[in-house]
């Protein structure tokens, strides 16, 4: 008898006649031991179907139908005090948010053994003890010392560390974990993703692995069940989904995952047009220079010196705290360098200010992470895509107005929606009305800092494919800040790997990602999970002790190709 | 966690910095001769002794001297004598400080011990009649003025039932202004609690605590309780200078022998070396109990205390 046997479930927010179901009629089940993975884009009821289960679904969300058989008893059917005594000790769950998942204000240590004295009735001394235990079992050293710690003092990966090691330490039936490594650099991701394989398979728990992220699924899962609009669409074995998807949906996913097997873009040196952005040495250092600060000022960009041609796609590849945003930034002149020259079009921007900077800025415009803060939610489209050209002057109302018709067409939009409200569109809509709005004073160049890390991923190859048709159309060059070597591999001609404020690797995509020579570069994309389960496996990883260790990183650019260098 | 001090420290002093160049200047903002106008009620004044008040005033000279002036005297406690009866003005205010400040005090005591729980009990019961009625209430206390709320409650207790004295300065005479301070910083206190609250309610961290299977009480207590103080106790310091901007007005109803009743009195009178040291004690009294929440605030954020 399977563990978890859902059937009909039914899950509706508000009254039932108004609002259609989130989650509809979903059958699933998850035998003893075993990882499922619940598979879907945002919107698909995947994380209503496991709150559910803990009975923790968001205030107004009401399973509807349907029952949720566990250890053959239905949950459904539990009272608040019996629920209570399943959550944490039968189910364990962990979240996406390792930053705002655990309490700043309690210690990890009070964190860890309050659902052991709840649960086990266990003393505080033996609480302690066991505790200390999962923490070690889970790699994170000191853990005697570091039980007295507090959430700030722990990185994001080692949170999530101690995320299962409370979760664990009551050694569940089954552990829920709701995209467990989406808000990680990928070489943590992998590390965690190994270490939940070890726990579930040393403590014969069965694990429930929600995710967006095909290359998780193949990393881990034993059997995946698909979910689109609340319905299951698909199910089966691992890595029969992955080698014979039936659905037609399924089929899609899967062609819009980016894979490291895709061909990189073409490049040919010359076939790029002058050069548009030049970064010479620039620094900039945040913190240290306060009145009362002790610290050393963190350098967020420590000599860097990059160039971008008309026509080129530059990548700039990094995890969280590499730099890489501040470095857009800079480009942007959004931030004031502390050494070098930003040099746009021709034009040195270093010094420039007030109406000279504003009259450069047309020929550079930037396109923002998240679609959803970066639009006035009080301009309707036509307003937020007509201002750049209002600010610049000039044309006259009925010009403007064809102009952003134009654009919203160009973007891929109709252009009925210049009179519709940032909140009634899309993610990925939104995302093409920020593409418009950049392109509404004709720029050479476009900062895109993560653009599509916060879209599903069909949406996110859409865009993709807008991007690079619009850079075709009119030699827009693109610094591409991105997190993501799959994306890199679909838009970028050269690629930039930085690590702690310095480029440690450059050249074109093709030689970056599959020749990499750089140790830091070559750990990126070991650790990138590969969507397909038949190479599990395969990844090898980053060890930290392999990192050559200069304190500063000081070293010297050496050439190892053609066009192809590394800080060494 | 100290720098964290060091720095609300440093702005502190700023703080009583600047006010005391807004003293200086205080008297020559208000339009006219302000020497003119503090005699505009006498009768046959002379030239002459215009002119010699306005030279015992120092304000025959030029205004960067004057403060000059001040600030030498200020750093020896010296705040000048006042005009009606040449008594020390330093002397006068701190006699009359502690009653304030016990009044203020108390009367945040009040407000706390009110204000926290019927606010927890609100944003617990959130959505429900008893959150609706404890805020609509809440909204009356806050926009029933002082004024009106001192009388109400002066009628009811001290005449109806006659059992808290109508003025006067024997200890049960703090009872009834504190209670009138206190009740209407409640109203604002069990807001802010409430709303602290259910900010962190909807936090993550709430979500695994209930994942983890702990009692609804525990996850109140522990989780709730802790991490919703923190915003709130950072508000209070606010809340203080509030309530010694209304000690002003309740220690006039109640006939309250504050610093509020003596600042009243010599704003009416135009003694101007009065009203700069009340100005100066006032603001010195709100940097010191902000400072003092801060560091009270520094203790409950561990991401403070442990930088």
């Amino acid at each position: 008898m399977a563990l978890v046997d859902i059937s009909d479930l039914t899950i509706g927010f508000g009254a039932e006649a108004t609002a259609p179901p989130v989650v509809d009629g979903v059958d699933l089940s998850i035998g003893k031991g075993e990882i499922v993975a619940l598979v879907g884009e945002s919107g698909s009821g995947k994380s209503m179907t496991a709150l559910s289960i803990v009975g923790l679904l968001p205030e107004r969300g009401r399973v509807r139908a349907g029952q949720i058989l566990f250890g053959g008893k239905d949950l459904l059917t539990f009272g608040e005090a019996a629920l209570r005594s399943v959550r944490g000790a039968r189910i364990g769950m962990i979240f996406q948010e390792p930053m705002t998942s655990l309490n700043p204000v309690l210690t990890i240590g009070e964190q860890l053994v309050e659902a052991l004295i709840v649960h086990e009735k266990l003393s505080k001394a033996e609480s302690r003890n066991r505790a200390i235990a999962m923490l070690e079992r889970t790699g994170i050293d000191n853990a005697e010392r570091r039980l007295r710690q507090y959430p700030h003092e722990f990185s994001g990966g080692m949170r999530q560390r101690v995320m299962i090691a409370m979760m664990m330490a009551l050694k569940p039936a089954l552990l829920i974990a709701d995209e467990p490594t989406t808000a990680l650099d990928v070489t943590i991701q992998a590390q965690i993703l190994d270490l939940l394989r070890e726990m579930v398979r040393d403590l014969d728990t069965s694990l429930l692995l929600i995710t967006h992220d095909m290359g998780v699924v193949a990393e881990m899962a034993d059997r995946v069940v698909v979910m689109r609009d609340g319905k299951v669409v698909e199910r089966g074995d691992c890595e029969a989904i992955f080698a014979a998807p039936q659905a037609d949906y399924t089929r899609r996913l899967l062609a819009a995952v980016p894979t490291l097997d895709d061909p990189t873009r073409e490049t040919t040196t010359t076939s790029f047009g002058p050069e548009v952005l030049r970064l010479e040495d620039v620094s900039r250092s945040f913190g240290g220079d306060g009145f009362f600060s002790r610290q050393a000022p963190l350098k967020a960009a420590d000599g860097v010196t990059l160039t971008v041609r008309e026509g080129e796609t530059l990548a700039l590849v990094g995890e969280s705290g590499s730099g890489k945003s501040t470095l857009g930034r800079l480009a942007m002149r959004l931030e004031k360098p502390d050494g070098g020259r930003v040099v746009v079009a021709g034009e040195d921007i270093t010094r420039l200010s007030g109406r000279g900077l504003r009259r450069v800025r047309r020929a550079i415009q930037m396109i923002f992470q998240d679609p959803y803060a970066s639009l006035d939610p009080r301009f309707s489209i036509g307003r937020t895509i007509a201002e750049p050209m209002i600010i610049e002057g000039g044309a006259s109302r009925s010009e403007v107005r064809e102009r952003v018709r134009a654009l919203l067409e160009r973007a891929g939009l109709s252009a009925s929606m210049a009179g519709r409200m940032p909140h009634e569109l899309s993610g990925g809509q939104r995302q093409r009305v920020a593409i418009a709005r950049a392109l509404a004073v004709s720029p050479r160049i476009i900062v895109a800092d993560e653009p599509t890390s916060a879209l599903d991923v069909s949406v996110q190859a859409k865009i993709l494919d807008l991007m690079i048709e619009l850079q075709e159309a009119e030699a827009l060059a693109y610094l591409f800040i991105t997190h993501d070597l799959a994306v890199v591999r679909r838009i970028a001609h050269r690629v930039a790997v930085m690590r702690k404020g310095r480029i440690v690797e450059l050249g074109a995509a093709a030689d970056v990602l599959e020749r990499p020579v750089h140790p830091y570069t070559r750990s990126l994309i070991a650790a990138a999970p590969v969507p397909d389960p038949a190479r599990r496996g395969e990844r090898h990883h980053w060890q930290p002790e392999a990192e050559p260790q200069s304190p500063d990183m000081a070293g010297e650019w050496c050439a190892v190709g053609d066009e192809h260098w590394i800080l060494a | 966690m100290l720098r964290f001090l060091g720095q609300r420290a440093a702005m502190g002093l700023l703080t009583i910095f600047v006010t005391t160049i807004a003293v200086t200047l205080l008297i020559h903002l208000v339009p006219g001769d302000p020497v003119e106008i503090m005699y505009a009620q006498s009768q046959g004044t002379t030239p002459e002794q215009l002119e010699a008040m306005r030279s015992s005033l120092g304000l025959d000279q030029p205004i960067p001297v004057q403060y000059v002036h001040f600030l030498g005297r200020l750093l020896q406690g010296d705040l000048g004598v006042t005009i009606r009866g040449q008594q020390p003005v330093a002397q006068l205010l701190m006699q009359r400080l502690p009653n304030t400040l016990a009044l203020a005090a108390l009367a945040m005591v009040i407000a706390t011990v009110i204000g926290m729980p019927l606010g927890f009990l609100a944003a617990y019961k959130r959505g429900t009649l008893i959150d609706g009625v404890l805020m609509v209430t809440a909204i009356a206390g806050i926009s029933i003025p002082h004024f009106w709320l001192g009388l109400l409650l002066l009628f009811w207790l001290a005449v109806d039932l006659g059992i808290l004295p109508v003025a006067g300065s024997g200890p049960l005479n703090i009872v009834l202004p504190a209670l009138t301070l206190g009740l209407s910083n409640a109203a604002i206190v069990a807001r802010m609690t409430r709303s602290a609250m259910i900010d962190v309610m909807s936090q993550d961290f709430i979500r695994t605590a209930h994942a983890k299977g702990l009692p609804k009480g525990k996850v109140l207590r522990r989780h709730v309780l802790r991490a919703g103080l923190v915003p709130v106790v950072t508000v209070m310091g606010l809340q203080f200078a509030f309530m010694m901007g209304g000690a002003i007005v309740v220690e006039n109803i109640f006939a309250w022998n504050g610093i509020g009743r003596l600042a009243l009195e010599a704003i009416f009178q135009r003694d101007y070396p009065v009203i700069q040291g009340f100005i100066l004690v006032f603001a010195t009294t709100v940097v010191v109990v902000m400072l003092a929440l801060d560091a009270v605030y520094a203790l409950l954020d561990p991401r403070i205390r442990r930088s």
